[in-house]
């Protein structure tokens, strides 16, 4: 290599900016400024009820409470709990804070016992929940790792008129249920946004 | 081209970066220190990487420094086109504060207990690929007071602890990539200026409206400003708002490509010593999850990158009668903001892991594990500190509290200054 290439290759090498940005951040988006906040003090928190329910399931229900997911319960964990099915049940559907609900589902299917599938298609079916705590009961079923009555759930998750429940159970679908899945893209009442996610699958 | 980045570095001086102060980084004589006084100051150097053949690792070139004196925070984070990037080896003023390659971690006074332990312990298990480095367990990683493992973007600042505050002397950096890498820069940021000089700038990302209105917002900004308040750390400045629009909406995956695109918004004309907070709807594929920070601790002064900032989701901060609990969500903001600028949980779920922080009260399951079930909860921890807003789990009360010690960390954070003249 003569002395003038290599002096060119180390200039550009010189000159490469510091803040090459990586393929995501390439991607990113623009934001638009929209104003300034002045922060404001909120009327204090009400007091938790007094339930003598809730009481029994309170440990339970601070389990699940962590600041961050990494330190939710494991199945081995949740098991220790004495009736802890039964109490996570319980929580799913009557603690007040969604984040809770929402764990509480996501944990009957961590813990996997053998009714799990029935429980989390009730929760599903249950219109008074919110949607993010419908979306965490498909995430339960998700994690029953193929049980037929999982599977039959989340497959007909994918009609759901929430579309936050339908891409979510496209996504945990098991490769066994592709052909069945393949049938459902064919109807012609799916949403276009779950046909996609269905066409878009690897 | 590695070679020729490497060839770059050894044979031009010229390649190196320049600090705030107009003169190129160096501990050489002469050469001018690191940031500027009185405030914020932020320098980025170019990495150019070498393969090492025995390790299979690809390792930097030794980036050099001058700290001065009235340094009180310093933030250093390796941005780059790899997933696993860390820091192989840091030392200030010839004490080694980080040692990859089998050097003890900066701190003797540090507590032997070690957060997050499982995860942090050796890079083999927190990866969970299956991969080796160098021999598990890797010492220097995964110990006290800093807990470094390899991430998408690698941080670490000064202090975490009263230990570990930066002091005047020759800084040095050397990166370390566990995959082939395609880019990277190491960013340098400062505080220079009185611990008391503790502003925190903010600024919120909504991403496509999210379900909160700027009521909410500045209700729970005002509960995380309380909390701080509380506990004499930072003090709120200038609140931002931006808006995001994303092509999946307000749903975000919490996957790393996700969170990175998230992360990488690029808020023209916004000030690199804010704290960013992106506000999402939900966490697409989770159950639950109300925030998540992008470190312990995140990139520092150095927005847009892929470990930038705090996510926090509104969905999970709702009531089941759909009203949102605002008081939980300025918790969550000012936990996950503890967490990106540097505290740890005080006490970790299992009672036997404690922060680095000395005068955090640690809830010893051996005393307050009364039923013995494996974790301490707030309710037993009340006496030490379950009340504290870095404890692990909520409670059946707010959790307010803030040591001084851990106040002293925040308030010496990079972030907690403007620049002098602004």
């Amino acid at each position: 290599m003569n002395k003038v290439v290599m002096v060119t290759l180390l200039l550009a090498a010189c000159a490469k900016s510091p803040s090459e940005p990586t393929a995501a951040a390439s991607a990113a988006p623009g934001a638009t400024p929209t104003g300034t906040l002045t922060p404001t003090t909120p009327a204090p928190a009400p007091v938790a009820s007094s339930d003598p329910e809730a009481a029994r399931w309170s440990k339970l229900a601070e389990r699940l409470s962590a600041h961050d997911t990494e330190d939710l319960p494991d199945h081995d964990t949740l098991a220790a709990f004495p009736d802890a099915a039964e109490g996570l049940l319980w929580l799913a559907t009557h603690d007040d804070a969604l984040f809770v609900r929402a764990r509480a589902l996501d944990a009957i299917g961590v813990l996997g016992a053998p009714d799990a599938a029935d429980v989390l298609a009730k929760a599903l079916a249950d219109g008074t929940q919110a949607s993010s705590v419908r979306v965490a009961a498909v995430i339960g079923l998700g994690r029953l790792k193929g049980r037929d009555a999982a599977v039959t759930t989340l497959l007909g998750a994918v009609e759901d008129v929430d579309l936050r429940v339908a891409e979510q159970a496209v996504t945990l679908l098991p490769a066994s249920a592709r052909p069945a899945l393949a049938a459902i893209a064919q109807k012609p009442t799916l949403a276009p946004e779950i046909r996609a996610k269905i066409a878009a699958l690897p | 081209m590695w070679w020729v980045r490497a060839a770059c570095v050894l044979a031009l001086a010229g390649c190196k970066k320049k600090a705030d102060g107009d003169a190129a980084l160096s501990c050489d004589k002469g050469a001018s220190a690191l940031g500027v006084k009185g405030g914020f100051g932020a320098a980025e150097v170019n990495l150019d990487w070498l393969p090492d053949r025995s390790t299979g690792l690809y390792l930097s070139q030794t980036v050099s420094a001058l700290v001065s004196d009235d340094i009180v925070g310093l933030g250093l984070t390796v941005d780059g086109g790899t997933a696993r990037t860390g820091f192989a080896k840091v030392t200030l003023d010839g004490q080694v504060l980080v040692d990859a390659f089998g050097g003890k971690g900066f701190g003797d006074k540090a507590r032997t207990a070690r957060p997050n332990a499982a995860a942090a312990d050796t890079f083999d298990s927190f990866s969970g690929t299956g991969d080796t480095y160098y021999g598990t367990p890797t010492p220097g990683w995964g110990l006290g007071p800093f807990y470094l493992y390899p991430q998408i973007v690698a941080s670490m600042v000064m202090p975490v602890n009263a230990d570990s505050r930066p002091f005047g002397g020759c800084l040095t950096v050397q990166a370390v990539s566990l995959d082939e890498p395609t880019a990277a820069a190491l960013h340098l940021v400062t505080k220079r200026s009185k611990v008391a000089d503790h502003t925190l700038d903010v600024d919120v990302v909504v991403v496509d409206g999210a379900g909160i209105s700027d009521a909410q917002l500045a209700d729970a900004i005002g509960v995380m400003k309380a909390l701080y308040d509380g506990g004499d750390a930072l003090q709120i400045g200038a609140v931002k708002t931006w808006a995001v629009t994303l092509p999946d909406g307000p749903f975000v995956g919490s996957s790393n490509a996700a969170l990175a695109t998230l992360r990488g918004t690029h808020l023209e004309g916004s000030n690199p010593w804010t704290l960013r907070f992106y506000v999402i709807a939900d966490f697409k594929g989770e159950a639950g999850t109300l925030g998540i920070a992008a470190g312990i601790p995140g990139a520092l002064g150095v927005p847009d990158t892929a470990g930038s900032g705090v996510v926090v989701a509104v969905d999970g901060h709702k009531l089941q009668d759909g009203t949102l609990d605002v008081n939980t969500l300025g918790e969550t903001m000012a936990h996950e903001a503890g967490h990106l600028m540097g505290l740890f949980h005080t006490t970790e779920a299992t009672g036997d892991s404690f922060d680095v922080v000395d005068d955090t009260p640690e809830c010893d399951a051996r005393t307050h594990d009364k039923d013995r079930d494996g974790a301490v909860y707030a309710e037993e921890c009340t006496d030490a500190d379950g009340k504290n807003f870095m404890f692990w789990v909520s409670g059946e009360f707010r959790q307010t509290e803030l040591t001084p010690g851990q106040a002293d960390v925040l308030n010496r954070s990079p972030v907690s200054v403007r620049p002098e003249e602004d």
